[in-house]
């Protein structure tokens, strides 16, 4: 769990593009469609169900919808719950891996040397996203947030904010 | 041929077997909200957006058991 201090504000919350969870539901979505593939070849086929059948063919639709929906929902939770944290003070990395895995770092914005954006390929250009490194003071790690949407905003906001944070660690806050 | 399979599909299974594979969904879905309830309450960090999550996740959910529930009176019955 994420505890905040008093004074500390959420300025920003960055998920992965949309284009990720659609991608990582895509096989969702295909296995939600096979009932109504179903549904529908033999409605086409013009085969007569007794009531019995239909109550079954119901009741195994219904099953697969009901398992595709629950999976949809840890692909979604696993999806949202993988995210970067900006506030006024610090930025979180949360990193999701299934259910029963996570990994917390967290820098001060103080500390960030090198902000770097990588938009690769047709469709990172097209919808707008791409990857943002972050290099921090004393660390040999690289933060890297991937397919962030807008990521040139996002950086823009992270340099702003970095400005800030190293403005009023120097007690300058106020004289510029 | 076609007649066949479809006449022993429908003596295999039976409605208990229905009730069983009810039950076993229910209980999975149960295992699975806890756990789901467990992450969108300790680590969402905008609770407005858990809400609505809980609310749509467990309407939907509902309306899979209600329907799956009805299946298995009427081929009970």
């Amino acid at each position: 769990m994420i505890t905040f201090a008093e004074d500390e504000k959420v300025i920003h919350e960055i998920r992965r593009h949309w284009y990720v969870l659609l991608t990582e539901s895509f096989f969702v979505v295909i296995l939600f469609l096979i009932p109504w593939a179903v549904f529908f070849g033999i409605d086409t086929l013009n085969i007569k169900l007794s009531q019995g059948e239909g109550s079954l063919f119901f009741f195994f639709s219904t099953l697969w919808l009901f398992v595709t929906w629950i999976i949809f929902m840890v692909v979604w939770t696993n999806y949202y719950l993988d995210v970067w944290l900006i506030t006024n003070k610090r930025i979180i990395d949360i990193e999701q891996f299934g259910l029963f895995k996570r990994d917390v770092s967290e820098f001060r914005l103080d500390r960030i040397q090198d902000v770097t954006i990588e938009v690769k390929g047709i469709l990172p250009t097209l919808l707008h996203f791409g990857d943002i490194h972050v290099q921090t003071a004393g660390e040999a790690r690289m933060f890297i947030i991937k397919a962030v949407p807008n990521p040139y905003k996002v950086r823009d906001s992270l340099i702003k904010e970095h400005d800030r944070a190293v403005s009023e660690s120097h007690g300058l806050t106020g004289h510029s | 041929m076609n007649e066949g399979i479809r006449e022993s599909l429908a003596n295999f299974i039976s409605p208990t077997v229905l009730w069983l594979v009810y039950l076993i969904a229910f209980a999975v879905f149960v295992v699975v909200s806890i756990a789901l309830m467990y992450h969108w309450k300790n680590y969402n960090v905008n609770s407005a957006v858990g809400k609505r999550i809980v609310r749509g996740y467990f309407l939907v959910s509902g309306i899979f058991l209600f329907s799956m529930l009805v299946a298995a009176i009427a081929y009970s019955s």
